[in-house]
């Protein structure tokens, strides 16, 4: 079974990301409510680098590679893209309140990704930035 | 994704079908701001056939509550699933948002 899958980037093809994610999921045997969590985490950093980082100028490398892999129920998401290298980790965690206030519309996605996985890594290998999403879980 | 607006006496029902990422989430924002132009000040979010929210969705809903707690407009959120309903609670925001579970319900506190 290929738990590997590329989009184009924009923002149309991520339910094509997410309907990958749960069925490679539910293959695994993975309860519902842990793969609805994942499937989102997934989905906002897929938005993330479709959205807020620069479109590579060679159409052939305008592409977001996932891969899922799962040992022993320690899930590993890899994502890999040419865009800019961002460290979701020195991002700093917005206060809801504050972004009420302001009335902003943005900035919770990272905040969802932090919450759901254990770990964020981003590494840079030319041409591509990685990201690598772990979530362990306990399930029979 | 789908939206479709329907008035009911006093109040606007807005209906969500489908999946609100960051691809639709500005329907919504644009029926959300529909209603604000309309004067609505009793609006009901009906998510019966919402299926997936991300933080696009949950960001368009988030951004009106200022404005709204302002100018006393009252919006309710009703018939979400366990699934979306959790994406509400990951943030807290499941009680900063009036989220009920019926649209009877939502007219009563709207």
């Amino acid at each position: 079974m290929s738990n590997k899958i590329k989009i184009v980037r924009n923002p149309e093809n991520l339910k094509t990301v997410r309907d990958f994610v749960s069925t490679t999921l539910q293959k695994m045997a993975v309860p519902d409510p842990e793969i609805n969590m994942m499937v989102l985490a997934v989905d906002e950093v897929c938005a993330n680098r479709i959205l807020h980082t620069p479109v590579n100028a060679s159409a052939a490398l305008n592409n977001i590679e996932l891969e899922i892999q799962n040992d022993n129920n320690n899930f590993t998401f890899l994502i890999r893209d040419t865009g800019d290298p961002y460290d979701i980790n020195s991002h700093e965690s917005p206060d809801i309140r504050k972004l009420i206030a302001e009335k902003r519309k943005g900035g919770i996605g990272l905040l969802l990704v932090k919450k759901i996985m254990d770990s964020i890594e981003i590494s840079r290998s030319e041409p591509y930035t990685v990201l690598l999403l772990r979530k362990s879980l306990k399930f029979a | 994704m789908r939206i479709t607006t329907v008035k009911e006496n006093e109040y606007y029902l807005i209906a969500i079908e489908g999946d609100l990422d960051a691809s639709s989430s500005i329907q919504l924002d644009q029926a959300i701001e529909e209603a604000v132009s309309k004067k609505e000040t009793k609006i009901i979010v009906d998510c019966s056939q919402l299926e997936y929210i991300s933080s696009a969705g949950l960001g368009v809903f988030m951004s009106y509550i200022q404005d709204f707690q302002a100018n006393n407009i009252s919006l309710v959120l009703c018939h979400l699933s366990e699934k979306v309903r959790n994406v509400f609670q990951i943030l807290g925001l499941d009680e900063l948002i009036k989220i009920v579970n019926t649209k009877e319900e939502a007219k009563t506190i709207a």
